[in-house]
């Protein structure tokens, strides 16, 4: 409870020509994180963007990076977007052969590493990892595009997962089908980070979503 | 000299009562009260009007119990008519919309039961007892549409002791609310008043407490189970189960003593408290009300109820 509400606003859902302007309409002191999705075609159905436009963004933005790798074997790239300037690597528990490895590597790079599931993989797959991670991050929606709906089962797998972090210093982050209308569930549930991407972008003014996210939090 | 500057105020529940209070002793000019309609309340579900409306009409000061003010121009009309200073807010219990935020000349003010940026929201006296701290208080805030999240003009730090219980801690909150009301009033008028933006990114949440929150697992560590019956006390009250009943726990202490038995064990029983194993250590109970009966010490409790040491207390797992 006594933790803050973070918002990583989803750049996959933002004008891709203008990623720049698109930025620098979010006011820096509402948004924590800035959520750059990397999809590779083969993890997931989706291509996007690679270390070089990370790159790009981490040298117009002073909000730090959480980049969640969609990609296989992301054991190979972890370098490159560490010194593209990412803060935090998040990687799949379905992608990473050696997972434990890759989130060591993560902070050997200086980053905070992150591991992420999708929908249907149980939370298992977390239990001997978890001195390794900083980060998790629970998928609510099947990852590969923006603008999904969240699954309800979701909402007690956060539940769960609270459980499962005690009192280690680990952040809950949720993605996919994060809205203004179930945000507070979610943060009853327990998750802490919000990534957000066409619930704002699709609604500007994008601070404006940002506080009303906050707001709800408040409400009486 | 110039006069006192116009108020209309908004609030509601007891919390809101001392702020009222010392405006109308200081004199200030206060053209209408808002609050909220009557509701049913206590055993017979009675309408009953709230708490501030009462002092309203003891003082002859007009009251307006709007449903909403987010749905309804006329409401909001109004105020329109009224000019006003300043706009007082404490426990109203909605939301107010920007066009009612930008009526007062001055500025629109609201008195919240912590140090912003902790704590924003609905139950922010109960969330800090359960959480463990050692400290909150009240702020004046410049109220802005995104709740909670107005600059800060002035706070007052207040300290939560250990026998506190969300009742006797908004008891003394509120009074320092009023006070923090009007020693802030009173800056503004020396034209010496500080802005501190608040940064969304840090501080807290103070969610609504639910009732289901009040059911007890007894598989908890003992120093947090004695701050959640205590932020409980006195709504929703912490329950468990004794003999198919629910049982409900007013106060209890801390007591520093390891046990190995079942978490819910009773492990003494003293003239004045039952002493009930955690998680680690224990607790012990001071204050219970049976199912449709008196709220009792447990001094009184012990001479109706049979407890003995080896009872388990049914809890809720959580």
């Amino acid at each position: 409870m006594k933790a803050p509400c973070k918002i990583s606003p989803s750049l996959l859902s933002a004008d891709f020509a203008n990623l720049e302007s698109e930025m620098a309409q979010l006011d820096p002191s509402l948004v924590d994180y800035l959520h750059l999705d990397v999809m590779d075609g083969h993890f997931v159905p989706n291509i996007t963007i690679g270390p070089d436009v990370v790159k790009a963004i981490a040298s117009r933005t002073n909000i730090p990076l959480d980049v969640h790798l969609m990609i296989e074997n992301p054991e190979r790239y972890i370098k490159q977007f560490a010194d593209a300037g990412a803060h935090i690597i998040t990687v799949h528990a379905e992608a990473a052969t050696h997972l434990q490895r890759c989130l060591q590597q993560i902070r050997e790079f200086g980053c905070k590493a992150g591991v992420s599931l999708n929908p249907a993989t149980p939370l298992e797959a977390l239990h001997y990892v978890l001195e390794d991670s900083d980060l998790i991050l629970l998928m609510t929606v099947n990852p590969g595009f923006g603008g999904q709906k969240f699954i309800p089962q979701m909402l007690q797998k956060i539940k769960d997962c609270v459980a499962l972090i005690e009192n280690r210093n680990i952040e809950l982050e949720v993605d996919g089908g994060v809205k203004v209308s179930n945000i507070k569930s979610l943060y009853e549930a327990g998750a802490r980070v919000f990534v957000s991407g066409s619930e704002i972008f699709s609604n500007p003014p994008y601070n404006d979503v940002i506080r009303r996210m906050r707001s709800v939090l408040c409400d009486r | 000299m110039r006069s006192k500057p116009t108020i209309i105020f908004m609030g509601t529940p007891e919390f809101a009562r001392p702020s009222l209070e010392r405006l109308i002793q200081a004199d200030y000019p206060i053209p209408l009260v808002v609050t909220q309609p009557n509701r049913p309340s206590g055993r017979g579900q009675k309408l009953t009007p709230p708490v501030v409306k009462q002092l309203a009409l003891q003082n002859n000061i007009s009251v307006f119990q709007p449903e909403s003010f987010r749905h309804d121009p006329a409401a909001i009309e109004r105020l329109k008519k009224i000019p006003h200073d300043f706009l007082v807010v404490a426990a109203f219990g909605q939301i107010l919309p920007p066009e009612v935020l930008n009526l007062p000349r001055v500025a629109p003010l609201n008195v919240h039961a912590s140090l912003l940026p902790a704590y924003r929201g609905a139950a922010p006296i109960a969330r800090a007892i359960i959480e463990g701290e050692q400290e909150t208080g009240v702020s004046i805030q410049w109220m802005v549409e995104a709740l909670d999240m107005g600059d800060i003009l002035y706070q007052i730090p207040c300290r939560i002791e250990e026998s506190d219980t969300s009742g006797s801690l908004h008891d003394r909150l509120s009074q320092m609310g009023a006070q923090a009301l009007i020693h802030c009033l009173e800056l503004f008028r020396q034209n010496k008043i500080h802005r501190k933006q608040q940064d969304a990114r840090v501080g807290s949440y103070a969610l609504k407490l639910r009732k289901e929150e009040r059911q007890i697992d007894f598989h908890q560590p003992a120093v947090q189970l004695h701050r959640r019956i205590m932020g409980l006390n006195p709504w929703p009250m912490a329950e468990c189960q004794w003999m198919g009943q629910r049982l409900r726990i007013i106060r209890a202490n801390f007591v520093p003593r390891p046990s190995d038995a079942e978490p819910g064990t009773i492990v003494d029983v003293t003239p004045d408290q039952i002493v009930v194993a955690c998680l680690d250590g224990c607790i012990g109970l001071l204050e219970l009300q049976m199912e449709n009966k008196n709220r009792l010490l447990t001094s009184e409790f012990l001479k109706a109820q049979p407890l003995r040491t080896g009872m388990i207390l049914g809890g809720h797992r959580t």
